[in-house]
């Protein structure tokens, strides 16, 4: 699913790499834990995998793209089409209502618009059977401002939003570093149930080592990334 | 699919910053209604003035300005400095190029109405509009000394039927103690609506203006002389000036060697004027004003779009984050400058339908007002051809404003990628 290789990014010429992966790789359906303290390159490694910049040298090949390969605005598309993203806060549109931040991958891209028909008849149906299967109490909470919901709630939708669609790619980013153990741990078990549902491959980004025992596989920045030291 | 979602979200993100967005809209509202009502009064106005005389040839009076002598003697807007003696009047008149002449005399008012002298030729032969003929919606013209017609819009506001009596004020006064009370006018007819300072004169005979003036020197009664309507319907009333005279030509190309003869006249100083000329002068005049009040108007425009600018500005910083959150589910930096550029359309298109409705609600309220007070007309119609390229530039020029924050998100973005500052 994700096939990284001599891969190499720095800011600017006159800055020291904060990439120098030589190899990295994840399966498909796999699920991977990777440990990332702040300033280990793991912020730009994911802006790469979205396909949101593009490496010094090296290649990026995700779910058999490549991407180093492409111009922007293919970039864009391949990530809307395949990547889920979940932040650590703040994932939501304020302005927006539950559903609409849902289904808004599939605003972006038809295929993943096409699959969420295709799994529930609409989109719309599609959002509410995740934030469903999120357990979402839609009926008290679908009228209120996002803002108003906890930190709980506001990861579960954001992780209904990056289901929706059937994309290849989840890649969560510290996910539940704002949440307390009990929710954390409920939101991490309603994230796997959906992550196996969706058949997706699943990069989690975290330095909360007591998850990683869930995950097929762990690992951490500074065994795949020779430029992390250095901040 | 992609253009409905980001119409979709930039209206969303409005209607979630409703009070600032209403605020921005208002501001340009005002401007637009602003610009909207300066072209329409500017239109109108030329319309109305050049409404309201057709037909006439020339117009004579005291020496002053073409301008000027057009302004008193037409359209009842200030002061003769000076008036035409009574044998002048008639050396003018006796012209044998004249199909017609016409003598008004002015000076008097009447509950803020001005009074004109005249003789019942003037419903003859004065035309206005597309040379329409005056016509009286009630009545016939004045026949006695003490006889008045009444223009509409006089008869409407003072409420005034056929056979009502009515005082001249002396002078120009709305209130004034100064009144010919002794010698009360009978309205014998009311004319019909006609959109031009006709409808807010009051029309008297000019031997009518002498018998009310005859116990008058100087602008005040003489004391212990009184003369009574009866006795005064005994005197001879030939009057002993006019204040000016209209005058149609046997045929309009005489009109300048008229012109030339009575501008050269001997007896005394009279100007005779072209009101095309006149009109065209006056227009000049006006440019001068327009100009400057279009200017005026196209900065408060320019500073209610300043402040949309402003507003998605301001905006900027606190909307990285759901900037990068659009761009984490696909959505491209060209999406994000395309989402500023609809959020200042759309705020200029609320904008305008939210001016044209003031324009309206405006018109409305102060048509009547405009109407009495300047003696203008402004029909409620629809919107003007230049009106229509007026709205179209401020879109276009709001679109265009919403580019410059448009342009900064679509760098930030960039810039940001996904990752989520605060």
């Amino acid at each position: 699913m994700i096939e990284l290789s001599n891969l190499r990014f720095r800011w600017s010429a006159t800055h020291a790499p904060v990439i120098d992966i030589p190899r990295f790789s994840v399966k498909e359906g796999e699920r991977v834990f990777l440990e990332g303290p702040s300033g280990s390159g793991k912020t730009t490694m994911l802006n790469l995998l979205g396909g949101m910049t593009v490496p010094e040298q090296g290649s990026i090949v995700v779910d058999g793209i490549d991407l180093v390969g492409l111009k922007q605005a293919a970039r864009d598309s391949f990530r809307a089409n395949r990547v889920g993203f979940i932040f650590q806060m703040f994932n939501l549109i304020p302005y927006l209502s539950l559903i609409d931040i849902v289904m808004l991958p599939c605003r972006f891209s038809t295929c993943r618009a096409e699959a969420a028909c295709k799994k529930s008849g609409s989109v719309e149906a599609d959002a509410r059977r995740l934030l469903d299967h999120m357990e979402i109490d839609l009926e008290a909470l679908e009228n209120r401002a996002v803002t108003a919901l906890s930190t709980g709630q506001q990861q579960r939708v954001a992780a209904a939003r990056s289901l929706i669609g059937a994309p290849s790619l989840v890649i969560a980013d510290e996910p539940t570093s704002a949440l307390d153990q009990n929710v954390r741990d409920a939101f991490m078990s309603l994230l796997f149930s959906e992550i196996t549902d969706a058949g997706a491959t699943l990069l989690f980004v975290s330095h909360d080592v007591t998850l990683a025992s869930k995950f097929d596989r762990q690992t951490t920045m500074s065994d795949i990334n020779n430029a992390g030291t250095q901040q | 699919m992609t253009a409905r979602i980001i119409l979709f979200l930039a209206a969303k993100s409005l209607l979630n910053r409703w009070l600032t967005a209403g605020l921005t809209v208002f501001a340009i509202a005002v401007s637009v209604m602003m610009v909207l009502s300066v072209e329409k009064i500017r239109t109108d106005a030329k319309l109305s003035f050049a409404n309201t005389i057709s037909g006439t040839d020339l117009v004579v009076g005291a020496r002053s300005g073409a301008v000027q002598l057009l302004l008193y003697s037409v359209f009842r807007i200030g002061n003769a400095t000076n008036n035409i003696s009574w044998r002048s009047y008639q050396e003018i008149a006796n012209r044998n190029d004249l199909k017609w002449s016409v003598p008004l005399s002015l000076g008097d008012s009447h509950r803020g109405y001005r009074v004109m002298g005249t003789t019942d030729d003037y419903f003859k032969h004065y035309r206005y509009g597309a040379r329409r003929v005056l016509q009286f919606d009630d009545g016939i013209p004045f026949d006695d000394i003490f006889d008045t017609v009444l223009g509409a819009e006089v008869a409407e506001a003072l409420d005034y039927a056929v056979g009502d009596k009515i005082v001249i004020a002396h002078g120009l006064g709305r209130a004034g103690f100064t009144k010919h009370v002794d010698k009360p006018f009978t309205v014998t007819g009311i004319l019909k609506r006609t959109g031009t300072p006709l409808d807010r004169t009051v029309h008297v005979s000019l031997n009518g203006i002498e018998a009310i003036h005859l116990d008058w020197r100087g602008g005040s009664r003489i004391p212990g002389r009184t003369i009574t309507a009866d006795q005064a319907r005994e005197l001879t009333l030939t009057p002993r000036s006019v204040t000016a005279v209209l005058l149609g030509l046997k045929s309009r190309l005489g009109a300048f060697r008229a012109l030339r003869e009575i501008n050269e006249s001997r007896r005394e100083p009279l100007l005779a004027i072209l009101p095309g000329v006149a009109l065209q002068e006056l227009w000049s005049l006006m440019g001068t004003a327009e100009a400057a009040l279009g200017i005026v108007v196209l900065f408060v425009v320019a500073a209610g779009l300043i402040g949309m600018a402003t507003m998605l500005l301001a905006s900027l910083n606190e909307r990285r984050r759901e900037m990068a959150i659009l761009r984490a589910v696909g959505a491209r930096p060209a999406h994000v400058f395309a989402m500023f550029v609809l959020e200042g359309w759309l705020l200029t298109l609320l904008a305008c339908v939210l001016g044209i409705a003031l324009l309206y609600f405006g018109l409305a309220v102060a048509q009547p007002l405009i109407e009495t007070r300047f003696g203008l007309y402004v029909p409620l119609d629809v919107l003007t051809i230049r009106q229509w390229i007026i709205i179209s530039a401020i879109m276009g020029a709001g679109t265009v404003t919403g580019a410059v924050p448009a342009w900064f998100a679509y760098r930030n973005s960039i810039a940001d990628g996904m990752t989520i500052r605060t």
